[in-house]
């Protein structure tokens, strides 16, 4: 009942913002929405953290994996609402945005977190595949937004390269299918993910492993595992901030489920997780290594933060290569890239609102223009190059340690690209707010009439409680209690030999 | 005479790899997307054969809807799109026609490399399996997959790339037919609905492309490097 109103608030949220007579109320209705959303969700997913269990409900599925997944995706629905009515609202009042676009930003945002809550839910290999596509087109507008500065551009890339990636999962759903129609499941239990884990020991180990590397190259697209990524910086930086922070901190992990779903069964056929494992290894390490040099040179900010996200992924799809305390570890870090991220991302719209330019070099003295957003800034990018206490330092602790044993050579090379990664950031970062400004401040263009001192916004309570989960976070994962509920999370698509 | 339904599903799955595999060379619009639609039309028969020896109404649906969608509104629909953009209709390759047939051989020639190692051919998911060619029917899905893909790398015109993709999709489809004999119908449906919101959306944003850069050409798509 309450999973149904969990779909049904989006829905009516999409309904509500098509009919809104303007922008403010459109952007307080999207806020309640999400309000309502993390309601729902809180009601649907107790029963399975009080009792631990797993539900099953005709097509729907909900485990500890599920439910952290989804806290995730509507905590970031309900900041990115928050920030949306400072951020779209001060758009739309500098004319940037007209009603009718401010209209479709707050019309495909709750159709987007609920194609994310189906994604997450379903049971179903046909539905599965369907929500995800959908976030793709849901989003696609929203990156095509301003229609200008490639926005057009990227939005053309991230539509033809996601759409063409899922297509190819949609080869390797139908092989998994066909594996499960062939051990023996009727079409309708072939098409069911915990169906298919039931069967799992009588699939055919050929058709799984074919079925495996077609999900990994399709979803892993979407992901944006390098070489499949060159759509992701260019989308992820084009579109309206409170959007890519919804792109970047949930989205990818969204699709990153799907994939870790399939793998479950993957593992079970083959009756370990050594095979899968080295592509996560492989797939990591490349998008780790290729992010932080791109990094060292990157001049915007908003496609430093999507080169992050690359990072980021290749960070956990490497934690997911390194066993049962890896797996752990990558639950910590999905939980801690989405706080840091989101935060980072929200107040990169902040910086962009005031200096109209997400270049580098045109960004600087930010310390004394912008001094609250400046803090959250620095602390955001603390936070994601893992410096104690914030969760990715738990997370990386965690899987380095089980590297240092299971791959030390691999090891090593990812604590050298976290170091280059560190040093290229703070470099750029400390250029930005403690850097040198050309005289007058603001640059051309600039608001008229924007007041010199910075006043609290929405945006950065929301970017607040967000730090501060981020850094209590790491404390929390540090205790046994918190390691404890990591690895219950990450045994839900974990396969222990 | 009741017509052989092996033979029927043959003559389809071969003339839907011909139309696909000679619309590589092709640079006029029209012409191409008359080589889709006579793919696309090629696909709709092969459900159809298939959906007549399974009897399922699934498959039924899938073939109509195939027919209309892929047959008639997608090629009018992105024939309207640019003669009302006024587009150019002869269409970019960075390819000349001699070496896109090569790598277009080239592709057929993996689809029947790859067709033999996957482990499907052998017996297929559904009971009725041995009385269609299905061998021959995922050949021909894994060469349409694989000329979908080269499509949208040699082609630098936003409605070949369309054409790639939607080349590919048909490619899946086949496979579909091949894997589990057409999958549950509402999934047929939302499959069909998701393709055609992104083939809508993928002409909105040409259509945006063309008033910004006054061409369709992706040469034009350059900005976002790194």
């Amino acid at each position: 009942m309450s999973l149904l109103l969990l779909l049904l608030v989006p829905a009516a949220a999409a309904v509500l913002a098509a009919a809104a007579p303007d922008a403010r109320s459109a952007g307080r209705g999207a806020v309640a929405a999400s309000l309502a959303g993390a309601a729902a969700l809180a009601a649907a997913a107790w029963p399975v953290v009080a009792a631990g269990e797993r539900w099953f409900g005709g097509h729907w599925m909900l485990d500890r994996f599920t439910v952290t997944m989804a806290g995730l995706v509507v905590m970031v629905w309900v900041s990115a609402a928050a920030a949306s009515t400072r951020y779209v609202g001060a758009e739309h009042d500098a004319g940037i945005l007209p009603l009718r676009k401010v209209r479709l930003y707050y019309v495909l945002m709750p159709v987007f977190v609920a194609a994310m809550l189906v994604t997450l839910l379903t049971d179903h290999l046909g539905v599965l595949w369907i929500a995800l596509e959908v976030t793709t087109l849901a989003t696609t507008p929203l990156v095509a937004l301003y229609r200008k500065d490639g926005a057009v551009e990227a939005a053309w890339k991230y539509l033809l390269l996601c759409s063409v990636g899922i297509s190819v999962s949609l080869l390797g759903l139908l092989l998994l299918a066909y594996a499960g129609v062939r051990g023996g499941l009727p079409l309708g239990s072939a098409l069911s993910l915990s169906a298919l884990r039931g069967a799992a020991g009588s699939l055919d180990p050929q058709v799984v492993r074919w079925a495996f590397v077609l999900l990994f190259v399709g979803i892993g697209t979407k992901v944006g595992f390098v070489p499949l990524h060159p759509w992701l910086p260019d989308a992820h930086s084009r579109t309206p901030s409170p959007v890519s922070a919804m792109l970047s901190g949930v989205l990818l992990n969204v699709a990153l489920y799907a994939l870790l779903r399939s793998r479950t069964i993957v593992d079970l056929a083959l009756g370990s997780a050594a095979w899968t494992s080295g592509f996560f290894l492989a797939f990591g390490l490349a998008s780790v290594l290729f992010a932080a040099f791109v990094l060292l040179h990157q001049q915007n900010y908003k496609r430093m933060l999507a080169y992050h996200s690359v990072e980021h992924m290749g960070l956990i799809a490497f934690g997911l290569a390194m066993g049962p305390a890896g797996a752990a570890g990558a639950v910590m870090h999905m939980v801690g890239h989405t706080l840091a991220k989101s935060a980072l991302f929200l107040s990169a719209g902040e910086i962009l609102l005031r200096v109209h330019s997400t270049k580098i070099p045109n960004v600087g003295a930010l310390r004394g223009r912008m001094p609250r957003t400046s803090i959250a800034f620095l602390l955001g990018f603390l936070g994601l190059i893992g410096v104690p206490t914030s969760a990715i330092f738990a997370s990386e602790l965690t899987f380095l340690m089980a590297a240092a044993r299971l791959a030390p050579a691999a090891a090593l090379a990812i604590v050298l690209a976290l170091v280059i990664v560190a040093v290229g950031v703070l470099h750029h970062v400390f250029e930005m707010i403690y850097g040198r400004v050309d005289a007058g401040g603001d640059r051309p263009g600039a608001t008229p009439g924007s007041p010199v001192r910075e006043a609290w916004t929405l945006t950065h309570v929301v970017v607040g409680a967000q730090l501060a989960l981020l850094f209590a976070g790491g404390v929390f994962f540090l205790t046994p209690g918190g390691y404890a509920a990591a690895e219950r999370v990450a045994a839900a698509f974990t396969v222990r030999p | 005479m009741r017509p052989d339904p092996a033979l029927l599903s043959s003559v389809f799955t071969g003339c839907m790899l011909l139309a696909a595999f000679f619309a590589i060379g092709r640079t006029r619009l029209t012409t191409f997307l008359r080589h889709y639609a006579a793919s696309s039309a090629c696909l709709a028969g092969v459900i159809l054969v298939s959906a007549a020896v399974s009897g399922n109404p699934a498959e039924y649906a899938g073939a109509a809807a195939t027919l209309v969608l892929k047959v008639v509104l997608i090629p009018l629909g992105l024939l309207r799109t640019a003669r009302k953009l006024g587009d150019a209709m002869r269409l970019t390759s960075m390819t000349r026609p001699v070496l896109s047939y090569t790598l277009a051989a080239a592709s057929v020639a993996g689809a029947w490399l790859l067709a033999r190692r996957l482990p499907l051919s052998a017996a297929s998911g559904r009971a009725e399996g041995g009385e269609l060619p299905l061998a021959g029917l995922l050949f021909v899905a894994l060469a349409l997959i694989l000329l979908g893909f080269l499509l949208i790398i040699i082609r630098r015109d936003l409605y070949s790339q369309i054409i790639g993709f939607l080349t590919l999709e048909n490619g899946i489809s086949a496979f579909a037919v091949v894997a589990l004999g057409g999958v549950p119908f509402l999934m047929e449906m939302g499959i069909f609905a998701v393709a055609a919101s992104g083939v809508v959306l993928m002409a909105v944003l040409s259509g945006q492309v063309h008033a910004l850069y006054a061409s369709h050409d992706t040469d034009a798509l350059r900005e976002l490097t790194d």
